[in-house]
């Protein structure tokens, strides 16, 4: 249909419009490169854990740019590797999280009997320390990657829920919304065609917070040994495992330590540049 | 009496070549250009004009309150009592305003402080201008609201803002732009956001102590009935530029502007007539040609409404809060005969909206039963309950709010046909491209979004989306309040042609008189939930039966400077609150006729002559002729 045309053009155009500014093309451009470094990671660089005891705790050089750990794997391929688990972990929680929290927020907010319910069910989740959580949800399930996902987005999904159900409250009391009502909509597509489309903005806003959040615990629980297995190199057990050596081999914990700095740091500014840019005042002020 | 000084001077303020420039982008754009206009002292100033003419804009850069990123004045040379304005640094204009300049502005509640009490913010205007000991201060506050006549003053001072009605508010902003006797009182806009009988109240009060303390005034205002009330000289603003600058009785007599004559005639005043008398509301690109065509007699019943009553509040369950019910409607039984209009009149806080809501089943009546097209709708549920929105349709106040701002117009207008039509694509394309030609839109703009619209156009989109389904009944909740004059005669002209063609009924909510008298045939005049007075519009317009309906009238500024209405009416008596309905008559603690009988006993609305109907103890008191007859009686 040519209306779907005339979104999908006022929808490319919008995001030429949001490129054009610096404060989101360039994180954009470092989270776009980090996951084409992720992806081609097994063919740039070699084998994270290959083993060459000859080569222990060897400071950067040409032939090793981020130095070897004590067992002379490369520090730089097990960083780049580290990589693609920090993505996964973020990326993944995020969809989900964004997937389970729009629709318990949505439902709470569209429905006064769930809400009670739903509502108190998240302020209990959020009552418990999110890396707690974590890690007693890791002790239930066993240690691996896919499980410190699921153990991720569960303290998660009420921040988003909690946006989302915000946003539905304030859009459902506009004149559109009644007009919606008056012109027949059902309850669906009141909400999906109606409601969720504003509720876009402040969603994606908090999608970037939770992409960091969970980056952030995963190195944690890696950190501490509840996350990934020691045999999949992830940042939080790099650093872990460098930690003892600091004092000798600075640089095993360095590289990692600073990817995820970096990756935080891109990841939560692009979330402040996407707000500003949503909200008009603040981008006449900015500008 | 509106006496200019025997022997004017210089004026007080003198402004010459305003011109004030918006920040679009990297680019500056004029927004005002070259104006220029003085103020005698004494002397009220009217600026008129319609939204973006820069009328309110000339008069912040005058006082320097523009914002400075977006805004700034490229060029003009401002006099105000013998200093130049444009010359003073910003502690020295600061001191100016608060001192001898006062505002008011649309909406009191952001001008005053919500934390603060009123006789506080209003002692420290004189202790910050005259360094009055905090006694003293607080004597002069209660003297002031006194005298802007807010009722138990005493009791007032220690009141929050938000304590007050809209009107005492206004009031409380009017005492405090006056407590240090300014030479001059800027007001912009003030009684836009306020009731018809408020606004009579706070006009008349402006203009009295304007006599009393000779200070000169500046009205910036859209409403010319208001300027006609006010002025001693007016300048219309358009579109950045003043066009015509002249005394106020010449301006309404003789106006030389083709702008100023267009504005004069898209006014509608009351007295005017009804579109079936072949009246026509001129507007700036002309006027439809006139047909005459009387209401269509015995078409059968578009809605009907019985015994209708909502109350809020009642909620007394599990952790629920215990309130007092406010009965928001009460008892209000209506029929709309078919391709007729039934307009529904009232004050705000009279219920008229809630009334709108249950008929348009987006909210259910606590007790009776709409009937709309034939169909009684009390015992619908699901599916059956939706479908009766076929037949009903609505239009929204707000153009911009009730549109949904990600849609494209024509997807607006046709959500109702996906919704409810059960066409294909190809015919709901049909029928949209006919209803934007049918509401006077291009078709080029089907893929525009609505803030690419103008306000006129807006409300176009949502009269297309209200008749799309060809319902029997349109609820029209305040369609041209939002509009400016010239927009609000090309939409009232509209709606009748629609009317005139599909032969659809209206229920038209209004609180303007003169726009109800345009557009309805049968008129319903609501008080505090309940429906006073119902009478047929030429009956009603002739003859108001109901003390409350002369009221109403009375508020009504004269579009003729020489019969200004304002004159010595200025008792501060406003609607009491819904959850505290007086006994008896509703009306009397605001009816100047008030007996015993009327506390004691309730009336019912009751027949008269000619399909009039009122609900008074003493129906016609308030004419002349009624006044007559009561002295006879005793």
């Amino acid at each position: 249909m040519t209306d779907a045309t005339a979104d999908t053009g006022r929808a490319a155009s919008a995001l030429q419009q949001a490129l054009a500014r610096p404060r989101i093309l360039v994180p954009v451009l470092i989270l776009v490169a980090a996951t084409v470094l992720a992806l081609l990671a097994p063919a740039l660089i070699g084998n994270p854990s290959g083993i060459n005891p000859m080569a222990r705790l060897q400071a950067p050089s040409l032939a090793n740019l981020f130095g070897t750990d004590q067992f002379g794997r490369s520090v730089a391929a097990r960083t780049l590797h580290g990589t693609r688990i920090s993505l996964l972990v973020g990326a993944s929680v995020t969809v989900a999280a964004l997937l389970i929290g729009v629709t318990l927020g949505l439902l709470s907010g569209f429905v006064a009997r769930v809400d009670a319910v739903l509502m108190r069910i998240m302020d209990a989740i959020m009552s418990i320390p999110t890396i707690l959580l974590a890690i007693a949800l890791m002790a239930l399930f066993g240690a691996g990657v896919f499980n410190a996902i699921i153990a991720i987005i569960i303290p998660e999904v009420p921040r988003m829920a909690r946006v989302v159900r915000g946003v539905t409250l304030s859009i459902r009391e506009r004149p559109y919304i009644e007009a919606a009502i008056t012109n027949g909509a059902r309850p669906l597509r009141l909400l999906f065609r109606h409601v969720m489309p504003m509720t876009a903005g402040p969603m994606l806003v908090q999608a970037t917070y939770v992409f960091s959040a969970a980056v952030i615990t995963e190195a944690i629980l890696s950190f501490l040994g509840a996350g990934a297995p020691p045999d999949v190199p992830s940042w939080g057990n790099i650093i872990s495992e460098g930690r003892t050596l600091f004092q000798i081999a600075p640089w095993v914990v360095i590289a990692p330590g600073v990817c995820l700095s970096i990756l935080v740091l891109t990841v939560n500014s692009l979330g402040d540049a996407i707000r500003d840019q949503l909200d008009p005042k603040l981008r006449r002020e900015t500008r | 009496m509106n006496m200019l000084p025997a022997n004017p001077k210089l004026p007080l303020l003198a402004v010459e070549n305003l011109s004030v420039e918006f920040r679009s982008g990297r680019q500056w754009v004029p927004a005002v250009c070259n104006v220029n206009f003085s103020v005698e002292p004494g002397e009220t100033l009217c600026i008129v004009g319609e939204s973006g003419s820069g009328k309110s804009v000339s008069t912040l850069s005058v006082m320097g309150l523009l914002p400075e990123r977006t805004a700034r004045r490229s060029s003009g040379r401002i006099q105000f009592d013998g200093r130049a304005l444009e010359t003073l640094s910003d502690a020295e204009m600061t001191a100016i305003r608060g001192r001898d300049i006062g505002m008011i502005f649309q909406e009191p509640m952001t001008s005053l402080n919500p934390a603060m009490r009123i006789g506080t913010q209003l002692a420290e205007v004189v202790r910050r201008h005259a360094g009055a000991s905090p006694r003293t201060a607080r004597r002069q506050a209660l003297e002031m609201l006194e005298r802007v006549r807010i009722p138990d003053a005493a009791s007032r001072l220690d009141a929050y803002p938000h304590e007050l009605s809209g009107g005492m508010r206004q009031r409380v902003m009017i005492a405090m732009a006056l407590m240090s006797r300014p030479k001059l009182l800027i007001a912009d806009e003030p009684t836009t956001a306020l009731d018809v009988t408020i606004q009579a109240q706070v006009l008349a009060l402006i203009a009295e102590l304007k006599r009393e303390f000779g200070t000169s005034v500046i009205l910036i205002t859209h409403n010319l009935g208001v300027v006609a009330e006010m002025a001693d000289r007016v300048a219309v603003f358009r579109a950045g530029e003043k066009v015509e600058e002249a005394p106020v009785v010449e301006l309404f007599d003789r106006p030389q502007h083709p702008y100023t004559r267009a504005l004069l005639a898209a006014t509608p005043r009351l007295g005017g007539g009804s579109w079936r008398e072949g009246r026509v509301l001129q507007t700036i690109d002309g006027a439809p040609s006139p047909s005459v065509m009387p209401a269509p007699a015995d078409a059968g019943t578009a809605l009907r409404a019985s015994g209708l009553g909502k109350r809020f509040g009642q909620t007394t369950g599990w952790l629920g809060r215990l309130a007092k019910p406010i009965r928001a409607v009460d008892g209000v039984s209506l029929e709309l005969p078919r391709g007729q209009t039934l307009a529904i009149v009232g004050e705000s806080g009279c219920g008229k909206s809630t009334l709108a809501r249950m008929l348009m089943l987006t909210i259910a009546p606590s007790e009776g039963d709409i009937e709309i097209d034939g169909q009684a709708t009390a015992s619908l549920r699901g599916e059956a309950r939706r479908l009766v929105r076929r037949r009903i349709q609505m239009v929204f106040q707000d153009p911009f709010a009730s549109l949904h701002p990600q849609m494209t117009a024509k997807q607006i207008v046709a959500e109702p046909l996906v919704n409810l039509g059960g066409d294909d694509s190809r015919t709901i394309d049909a029928k949209v491209a006919r209803l934007f030609d049918l509401v006077g839109l291009s078709p080029a703009m089907l893929g525009r979004h609505p803030f690419e619209f103008s306000g006129g156009q807006r409300q176009r989109i949502a009269i297309a989306r209200a008749i799309v389904l060809n319902p029997a009944v349109v609820v029209a909740d305040e369609p041209v309040s939002a509009l400016d004059v010239s927009v609000q005669a090309q939409i009232l002209n509209l709606m009748a042609s629609i009317q005139r063609e599909l032969g659809l009924s209206y229920i038209f909510i209004s609180h303007d008189l003169s726009v109800v008298e345009y557009i309805a045939d049968t008129v319903a005049v609501m008080y505090l939930g309940r429906i006073v007075e119902r009478a047929p519009r030429a009956a009603l317009y002739r003859s108001p039966l109901h003390p409350y309906t002369t009221m109403l009238f009375q508020s009504v500024p004269s579009l003729d400077p020489n019969a200004r209405r304002f004159g010595h009416r200025i008792a501060a008596n406003e609607l009491p609150s819904p959850s505290n309905i007086p006994t008896g008559c509703r009306f009397r603690t605001r009816c100047p006729f008030a007996t015993e009988l009327c506390a004691a006993s309730d009336p019912a609305l009751a027949a008269q002559d000619n399909g009039h109907e009122v609900a008074c103890h003493y129906p016609g008191i308030a004419t002349q002729d009624g006044q007559a007859r009561m002295s006879e009686l005793a």
